[in-house]
């Protein structure tokens, strides 16, 4: 594993992001970095903001006040400017959102082509390996819903890899999955910030956030309430919203 | 727990162990009568329901059926087949269409063997439909002969004034070399009104008056016995009694005309003349005990019988074999030495057996006919007459068109075949055949137009006012869809461009020095494509049809020129593309956010969003509604009757409007519906198919 620039530039900052729905305030000043290789888990209740604001990130979501910088670029209105960051930039969502028309193969392949304008070949080469990475290899010509659910949230991570993104965003991947499924999921996001991945995760899997985390980010009515490391987090918050919350899941 | 385990110590834990019990499902075998009692007389209200349609259907099949048999004149589709077919289409390039038959052929049976597993009956079953096309019209010639045909001679006059008719001395008709014709006084009518009455084949006019008078005098006769025997008794009332006297007073009952005319009781002398030279071949005098006479043709062309009765106030009944009514008809055509020329057929109505020989003349002057008007099949149809009037003829026309139908499929499923053998892909096995089968289907309606067209030097341009029947209804809907997804797939993005699906390109010219940058804003395009869209779902297709024909050469007078066929299919274009445009966007709006939003997240631009992800999406959805638009569209192009074109409908128009034809509608109609009916079920057959196992499958489509 390389040994670089943890301590460099932030990959992603936001700095007092504000962002409404009509007259209700999602992101209230918002202001969160998050350095190269670095694992951030986000959590907190329904309603609270939390993938309203990774959907920021790769401006699914605009946001109406405050800068979002990633790698280098500001988000603002510029559409060639977003393209670019969205290269950089993969995403998981919660109901997997593969496109049911086309195979597993096509599915990863369609950006790599269209994006990068790799050749045929070299996309399917790297769609293979990703796939041998996610532990499905012999799935590649079957539509997704030949699949199981965690197979497929397992293809939705090869094709945001496929475009090699320097950060890979998670909405709640594991939870439309049944029980069972859930943890071949886990173990492929585990490999994968292993590996040195910048991720950012929204998730309720308390047990991925303590084992994996670099740093978990608590939010609750669209502010940011408490922020630390894992073991700050689960034996010592001192936020009362987050110890209530981490007393109901817990 | 522990008292809880005391007190039910049998609940406990309970492991199963084994192969986890796996059994095949339970068999279940429904014989035929307990398929009935559970599908059709389940309980009281259903065997109700299933007694009365039953009745309904049966009564309703009964009629039709004998309809069919026995007074359909069937000959107006078999004479006019052709022309219901390609319309006035010039002959020197009906090759041209064989090909394009071919050609359409040939990518059904790439697409067979692309798309459809054939079963292994399926060739066996139309090789068989195709030898029994050959061999039922053999076999029917062999075993039922022609009916007779019954002509009248005599000194007799039906009428009077100008509606007054007597029968012909000499009657020409046309006949093949080698057939044989032969007469025979018909003894077994002669006496008798009630046999009479019976007579059911060809028979000239003054038989047809014959047969009427014998069954009005029969009638009323039966009537005026029947009103006799109720006034006798005492069964009715006063008000019933004077009706009934009033009726009795209006009846006439018609002469006995075996009575007046003597039918048969006076020899009748016959010759068979030949019809460029009037030489008798055979002669001779029949009475009612005579025996046939009876003459083989020499060669093909016409004949004329002459039959005289001497004695006033007599008729003879001949009944013949070998004479059969003519239709007249005038064709032109290109000649030998290139110049158009107008011919005079002459066309058998038995077998269609076609002469442009000189009509024969006597005395200055052409000798009459028997054409289909007045000579037609007098009472009912039997079944025998049926099939060898109808059937007969109808299934030797369509057995080689069938034979190189079937050929040309067998041959396209075989190329399909050897394609996928040549160019294996482990992955999906016939991905070379569909992938030909797709270019062969694609290029088809290019290919239609070359082909019905033409195409510069290599294939001279055809007459578009030529095109008609079934081709142009065809033509119509071919063009109609391919032309109208296309500009509805953008009327409907277009639509939907405000609410982030893009259709407004940038804009760039140079004014001057200055470079001018121009983005339509989006809601202009939308407005536009709305208005366009709600304007003609507003109006009549008619009404389309009618601009298409009187306001195009208004707004440039060299559209007048244009042929109505294609300012036909322009209309039907800008028509079908505004409802095929509102089905599309209601598939759009059907595709979930979550597909554009992970196609944004991989970095697609709006563009290859909606050509790979949304629109592919969004077809798939309204597959059907599509295809249901596809149908209304070829059952529309029937309305182009109206303004003039000849399409299968108005041809059907045109064949009844001729004389010869006349009052022969419901047959027809009957089988130009039945035409559109094979084409509109095959269309949903297809769109079944694509449905359940294509691009529309299920498979295909959730998440």
């Amino acid at each position: 594993m390389e040994t670089t620039t943890k301590n460099a530039e932030p990959i992603i900052m936001c700095q007092n992001v504000n962002k409404w729905f009509g007259e209700f305030h999602a992101l209230r000043d918002v202001s969160v970095s998050v350095m190269p290789r670095e694992v951030v888990v986000v959590i907190g209740p329904s309603g609270s903001g939390k993938s309203t604001f990774i959907r920021c990130i790769n401006r699914l979501e605009e946001h109406q006040e405050g800068t979002i910088i990633v790698d280098g670029m500001e988000l603002k209105n510029d559409i060639r400017n977003i393209a670019a960051i969205r290269r950089e930039i993969g995403m998981v969502f919660q109901q997997f959102n593969l496109f049911p028309h086309k195979t597993v193969m096509e599915n990863i392949t369609l950006a790599p082509i269209k994006v990068r304008n790799w050749s045929r070949q070299k996309a399917e080469a790297k769609a293979r390996e990703l796939l041998e990475r996610v532990g499905i290899p012999e799935q590649a010509n079957k539509y997704p819903g030949q699949l199981s659910g965690g197979q497929q949230q397992r293809v939705a991570i090869a094709r945001a890899l496929a475009m090699e993104p320097k950060i890979m965003l998670f909405d709640e991947p594991t939870s439309a999955l049944d029980p069972e499924m859930i943890k071949e999921v886990l173990d492929v996001m585990k490999e994968l910030a292993l590996s040195g991945m910048t991720m950012v995760c929204v998730t309720h899997e308390m047990g991925f956030a303590r084992e994996v985390a670099d740093r978990v980010i608590f939010f609750d009515q669209g502010r940011v309430v408490e922020e630390g490391t894992p073991e700050h987090f689960f034996t010592d918050a001192q936020h009362p919203r987050t110890q209530l919350f981490l007393s109901q899941i817990l | 727990m522990s008292s809880l385990s005391e007190r039910r110590p049998q609940s406990g834990t309970r492991v199963h162990t084994g192969d986890g019990g796996a059994k095949a499902p339970p068999t279940s075998v429904v014989g035929p009568i307990a398929w009935l009692r559970q599908n059709l007389f389940r309980s009281t209200s259903d065997t109700l329901l299933t007694l009365l349609l039953g009745a309904l259907l049966i009564a309703g099949g009964v009629s039709f059926f004998s309809w069919v048999v026995s007074q359909a004149n069937w000959y107006a589709i078999n004479f006019n087949l052709r022309g219901l077919m390609v319309g006035r289409f010039q002959p020197e390039f009906e090759w041209r269409l064989l090909v394009l038959l071919v050609l359409t052929c040939i990518a059904v049976g790439l697409a067979l063997a692309a798309w459809t597993r054939i079963r292994r009956w399926f060739p066996v079953a139309v090789a068989v439909i195709i030898a029994l096309l050959y061999l039922i019209p053999q076999a029917i010639n062999a075993l039922i002969p022609l009916p007779p045909t019954y002509l009248t001679a005599g000194q007799i006059t039906f009428g009077s004034g100008p509606t007054a008719e007597s029968p012909q001395d000499r009657i020409a008709f046309i006949a093949r070399a080698g057939e044989t014709v032969s007469l025979r006084m018909a003894g077994e009518y002669s006496g008798d009104l009630a046999a009479l009455r019976t007579l059911h084949s060809f028979g000239d006019d003054i038989t047809g008056r014959l047969l009427n008078t014998a069954n009005l005098r029969m009638t009323t006769q039966a009537r005026a016995a029947e009103i006799e025997a109720l006034l006798a008794g005492n069964a009715i009332t006063e008000s019933q009694r004077a009706l009934l006297t009033a009726e009795q007073g209006r009846l006439v009952i018609p002469e006995d005309i075996l009575d007046e005319a003597q039918v048969n009781q006076q020899p009748v002398t016959v010759r068979i003349l030949d019809g460029a030279t009037l030489e008798p071949l055979v002669e001779g005098v029949l009475d009612a005990n005579s025996r046939p006479i009876s003459v083989v043709l020499p060669a093909d062309g016409w004949y004329v019988i002459e039959k005289v009765v001497e004695a006033e106030g007599s008729i003879a009944l001949i009944e013949s074999f070998g004479v059969y009514p003519i239709l007249e008809r005038g064709i032109t055509r290109r000649g030998e030495s290139g110049a158009v020329e107008r011919v005079d057929q002459f066309v058998r109505m038995t077998d269609t057996y076609t002469s442009e020989a000189i009509r024969p003349e006597f005395d200055g002057r052409e000798i009459p006919f028997a054409v289909i008007t007045d000579f037609q099949y007098r009472g009912d149809h039997s079944f025998a007459d049926y099939l060898r009037l109808f059937v007969d003829p109808f299934l030797a026309m369509l057995a080689t068109p069938a034979l190189v139908v079937s050929l040309a499929v067998v041959g396209g499923y075989l190329i399909g075949r050897v394609l996928d053998r040549v160019f294996p892909n482990p992955v999906r096995p016939r991905a070379a055949s569909g992938r030909v089968a797709t270019w062969a289907l694609a290029l088809l309606p290019l290919l239609m137009f070359f082909l019905v067209y033409g195409l510069g030097d290599i294939l001279p341009l055809t007459d578009p006012r030529t095109w008609g029947g079934l081709l142009l209804t065809i033509l119509l809907t071919t063009w109609g869809i391919v032309l109208s997804l296309p500009l509805g797939i953008l009327l409907a993005l277009g639509r939907r461009s405000n609410a982030g699906v893009p259709l407004s390109p940038l804009i760039r010219f140079r004014w001057g020095a200055r470079e001018i940058r121009f983005q339509p804003k989006l809601p202009i395009v939308s407005l536009l494509c709305s208005a366009y869209i709600e304007l003609v779902r507003g109006v009549p297709f008619i009404t389309v049809l009618f601009m298409a024909q009187l306001l195009l050469p208004l707004i440039n007078p060299s559209l007048a020129d244009f042929p109505g066929a294609f300012r036909a299919t322009i209309a039907t274009v800008l028509f079908s593309a505004a409802y095929l445009a509102e089905t599309i966007r209601g598939g759009l709006q059907a595709i979930p956010p979550g597909q554009e939003e992970a196609a944004k997240a991989v970095g697609l631009n709006s563009w290859q969003i909606t050509l790979n992800i949304t629109l592919p999406q969004a077809l798939r959805i309204v597959i059907p509604a599509i295809m249901g638009s596809f149908v209304a569209l070829f059952k529309d192009t029937s309305l182009v009757t109206i303004v003039g074109l000849l399409d299968l409908t108005g041809m059907a128009d045109n064949i009844n409007a001729q004389t010869e034809f006349l009052g022969l509608r419901r047959e027809t109609l009957m089988f130009i519906s039945i035409i559109y009916f094979v084409f509109c079920w095959g269309m949903a057959a297809v769109s079944r198919r694509i449905e359940t196992t294509g691009a529309g499958s299920a498979l295909k489509r959730q998440i």
